[in-house]
């Protein structure tokens, strides 16, 4: 697909421009007044999301500042123990939960549509759903801290610190649920950006055209969504060890404190390249403009993104170094440690050549990349040092660690946030920041000073999270050294806050484009007017603003698709995964209160289930539940007519379903992360097979097999309906169709029935023993899914009824068959490990 | 297989070398974990012992499927000559289906590459080490 080179552009009609833009411009409008709360287009949740985050980062740092003002000097009493632990608990979790990770997404969400030359993601109300989760959940959270009242067992949450008997008080349960709540949302802005990346490019961007920052995100996307499920599966454990006193984690009765640690980690391992990648997005976008030229080694950077998001999954037991697991298995850790290595370095030199093979412009945003070069080389040697496991003893939880580890997250991902902020704040304010050198300098230098000394103190022996020290033991003068550090660091920040506020006044007004990129998201009207695109173009090159005749003129001039919204909707282009070929005009829906509330009613549950207001909890499920079906009833909607002309000699579907449509796809990527949960849970069950010489224990006696002997064939009777289904709606035999709905319903809730007689009948205590706990979690986490199933498929049955489910419009049936296959392979799954595996063992 | 994925100009292709380090790194951290959970690591057979038997033959398959991944990749990569055509080298970024086949056969070389390296890194404690201490 290319643009001709020889056509004739036609002077475009001034009245139907005008009228075009009109019509666009009323249908992407942001309501006016206290509705202006109801938008979900990318631009307005990205800055809400963006702004929020750096509150966040003010509130953690403020936090950290108040920790080394009381590290200043030995036998300080500033803060109490109990504080100083709460505090260094909620400055890692915040930085880490609420800032690290919210901030990738809250970036993404704003440029990646922009970067692709998209209208909008396809399912803008996911991210508004998906902040707000994130406001209540965080604010809960960082709010416990005003009462004294928050997490005190430090980021990674160990038991048996944490479980009811050391940690009583609801700050272990605030962090479990409230995190919980967050991880929800970090998954549903995954699920957005993953097809963000996949389907929603413009026409002719192949896979080999995609700007870099997109893969960054699609590798981040693909990384959340394995390893946030087994926090979210660990934090299940542990708070139904907390509440229930299900002893997972309880060694003298079956369980073992190494599994939290396990799924916490490959959890946080990964979690450290989530927050590193798209860091690094933005500085492979950054640097070709600065160097004005391409990038050098554009596939060895798509290279660096994916290896680096396999690899970094065989990291996790280098922070078990310490715990006495086999030094063998330690070693094939250390060995992946060492060679995600090479991915990682591979992407430096890449910039390295970029930079040295152009004419570099050292304005600000290269400078905080220059920045982030230097400091997260020297994070990254340090990494290899604590990589090996003899050196990893000397130094495990000592300040050498602490130091590491911010060398690696402030240089990795910190500064070249900031590198974003002073690149791409133009495209918000329309002006450029002033103070971005001295700010810069404040920050690097009191960084340095900060964090350099903290490797000297480590090796000097002093320990991590120690809320005070006696003098004389050669740690004095490092420790106030890093504290000036730290509040020079902290007045560099706070410059650039002074920068962000004036230069809305004073900044440097610019033009489109201001600093001569190449990429879409610089294709932007500044200030950037609602519709995202004027129109979306087409694509044949990685830098089409530099590479690509006449490009800005014919977006501006509707050359491209989709000028127009004559029907008054809010559409953006779907293009197939590797070529980018157009498939669909998507009609994206628009602004909706439903999301908001949905969030309030979902931060109702958890909030209620953290301080056991348990009628809060119950009525608050509800209506999350009832607001989401309301959400969801106006989605998939049957169109008015079945094409679209898109421009440019497209006439395109307006509605597909199945793996061509985005929410199949949804659906699909959803289960995935969904799947990884459950097989965490698995997991542990194999984990306690490993750890006990008998597994099951004597104490469980002969199990009963008859049970699931006939519950088995009715789940799997039910996923054979459910394709009945589909294939009968496909032939409009609307009564087969509706017959095996029910039925299909009907087996479900006998197949539950049976499987609640079994367990309820088999005697299985599951506070007596981590055998009968994780038994109860598997089932119980299927049946869950099961009750979900029976919603989907009454769901489909009521749509088909209001005439919003037909013969050839099954978006709804498709999706909900993807899920009951789900939910019978997971059963599958389930009964195999429970039933049969004691057999064999 | 790798080659049938390239056909269809599936990502498959691509992540093939990885996929396999995924496979080879598990196998050999879940075998010697359960090893010595359940004592049977000093266990002998065929004159070695069985985790160097099982980790070696792991390795061993491993480095023949990436290796297959990267060879089909840099045939898929190089194409056959055609006269009047460029050298096929990067940075294969025109929007035409060669260039986009090019790059995804040369991304799937260099993964191959990464690859190999961490999964015989990987094996080297199988040599290094013989105990479960």
């Amino acid at each position: 697909m290319t643009v001709d080179p020889d056509r004739k552009d036609p002077a475009p009609d001034p009245e139907l421009k005008r009228a075009q833009e009109e019509r666009l411009l009323e249908v992407w409008a942001s309501p006016k007044g206290w509705r202006y709360w109801s938008a979900v287009n990318n631009t307005e949740v990205g800055l809400w999301y963006t702004v929020t985050t750096f509150v966040f980062f003010l509130a953690a740092g403020v936090l950290a500042l108040a920790m080394r003002y009381q590290l200043a000097v030995p036998n300080h009493d500033f803060l109490s123990q109990q504080a100083y632990n709460q505090f260094f608990t909620m400055h890692g979790s915040v930085m880490m939960f609420l800032v690290a990770v919210p901030f990738l997404e809250a970036v993404a969400i704003y440029f990646l549509p922009q970067m692709l030359g998209a209208r909008d993601l396809p399912f803008p109300r996911l991210s508004a759903y998906g902040f707000w989760c994130y406001v209540v959940g965080g604010s809960v959270v960082f709010g416990s801290i005003f009462f004294l009242a928050g997490p005190d067992g430090g980021w990674f949450m160990y038991p048996p610190l944490t479980n009811a008997e050391h940690s009583p008080g609801i700050g272990a349960d605030i962090w479990l649920l409230g995190l919980s709540f967050v991880e929800i949302a970090s998954l549903a802005a995954a699920v957005e950006l993953i097809i963000g990346v996949l389907k929603t490019r413009p026409p002719g961007m192949s896979i080999n055209l995609i700007p870099l920052y997109a893969w960054y995100i699609l590798a981040t996307g693909v990384m959340i969504l394995f390893a946030f499920p087994p926090l979210i599966a660990g934090d299940i454990l542990l708070e139904l060890e907390r509440l229930l006193d299900w002893p997972f984690f309880d060694p003298e009765r079956g369980g073992d404190p190494i599994l939290w640690q396990h799924l916490f980690w490959i959890f946080g391992h990964p979690e450290v390249y989530i927050i590193f990648l798209p860091a690094v997005g933005v500085v492979a976008m950054i640097v070709p403009t600065f160097a004005q030229r391409p990038i050098v080694g554009y596939t060895w950077i798509v290279l660096a993104a994916i290896g680096t998001g396999f690899i970094s999954f065989g990291l996790w037991v280098h922070h078990m170094y310490a715990t006495g697991l086999p030094v063998i298995s330690l070693s094939f850790f250390s060995a992946a440690s060492e060679a995600v290595v090479i991915p990682t370095g591979v992407q430096i030199f890449a910039f390295i050549a970029t930079l040295f093979a152009g004419k570099v412009k050292f304005e600000t945003p290269m400078l905080f990349v220059m920045g982030f070069l230097f400091t997260f080389v020297i994070g990254g040697l340090s990494g290899v040092m604590v990589a090996l496991v003899p050196f990893d003893w000397q130094v495990h939880d000592t300040y050498f660690v602490v130091a590491h580890l911010h060398y690696v997250l402030i240089g990795g991902m910190l500064f070249p946030m900031f590198a974003a902020a002073y690149y791409w704040m133009p495209v918000i304010s329309g002006r450029k920041m002033m103070l971005g050198r001295p700010a810069f300098w404040l920050m690097f230098l009191g960084f340095h000073v900060g964090f350099f000394p903290m490797h000297f103190t480590g090796l000097l022996g002093m320990p991590r999270r120690v809320y005070t020290y006696p003098e004389g033991l050669g740690w004095d003068w490092l420790n106030l050294t890093s504290t000036v550090g730290a509040f020079v660091f902290a007045s560099g920040v706070l410059l650039f806050l002074v920068d962000v506020v004036l230069h809305f006044r004073r900044g440097e007004k610019v033009g489109r484009n201001p600093w001569n990129a190449g990429t879409l998201d610089w294709m932007m009207e500044i200030p950037p007017e609602d519709w995202g695109a004027r129109s979306v173009p087409i694509i044949a090159s990685r830098y089409p603003i530099w590479q690509q005749e006449n490009f800005l003129d014919d977006v501006d001039n509707g050359r491209f698709l989709i000028p127009d919204a004559p029907d008054m909707r809010r559409e953006t282009i779907i293009t197939s995964v590797v070529d980018g070929q157009p498939e669909q005009v998507l009609r994206v829906p628009g602004n909706s209160w439903w999301p908001f509330l949905a969030a309030i009613a979902t931060g109702g549950f958890f909030i209620g289930a953290t301080f056991h207001a348990w009628v809060i909890t119950g009525v608050s499920a509800v209506l999350a539940f009832v607001l989401i079906l309301c959400w969801l009833w106006n989605s998939a909607e049957i169109p008015e007519k079945n094409q679209r002309d898109a421009g440019c000699g497209y006439v395109l579907p307006l509605y597909v379903s199945g793996p061509q449509s985005v929410g199949w796809w949804a659906m699909f990527i959803t289960i995935l992360g969904d799947g990884t949960a459950f097989a965490s849970l698995i997991f542990a069950y194999f984990f306690y097979w490993t750890v006990h010489p008998e597994w099951p224990p004597a104490m469980v006696g002969e199990p009963d097999l008859l049970l699931p002997a006939i519950a088995l064939p009715l789940l799997l009777a039910a996923g054979a309906l459910i394709r009945l289904a589909v294939t009968a709606l496909r032939r409009a035999a609307i009564g087969s169709f509706k017959l095996a709905v029910w039925l299909g319903c009907a087996a479900l809730i006998g197949f539950a029935v049976l499987q609640l007689q079994w367990l309820f009948g088999s005697g299985l205590d599951p506070t007596a023993h981590a055998y009968p706990a994780i038994v109860w979690t598997i089932h119980g986490y299927h049946l869950l899914h099961v009750a979900l199933a029976l919603v989907m498929g009454l769901y489909v049955l009521v749509r088909f009824w209001a005439g919003r489910l037909a013969p050839g419009y099954d978006i709804d049936l498709r999706n909900s068959a993807l899920f009951w296959y789900f939910t019978v392979l997971q059963g599958v799954v389930a009964m195999a490990t429970v039933n049969l595996f004691p057999l064999a063992s | 297989m790798v080659a049938r994925a390239f056909e269809r100009d599936s990502l498959f292709g691509l992540i093939a070398g990885p996929l396999v380090w995924t496979a080879h790194f598990l196998t050999l951290y879940v075998f010697t974990a359960i090893a010595c959970a359940h004592g049977f690591f000093d266990h002998q057979v065929l004159g070695t012992n069985v985790v160097r038997l099982v980790g070696g033959a792991a390795t061993l398959v491993a480095v023949i499927l990436i290796l297959d991944a990267g060879f089909v990749s840099w045939r898929r990569w190089r194409g056959e000559p055609v006269v009047g055509q460029p050298e096929p080298l990067p940075p294969h970024d025109t929007n035409d289906v060669a260039s986009r086949r090019r790059f995804m056969a040369y991304a799937g070389l260099l993964l191959s590459g990464v690859s190999l390296i961490a999964t015989v890194w990987e094996s080297l404690p199988l040599v290094f080490f013989a105990s479960c201490r």
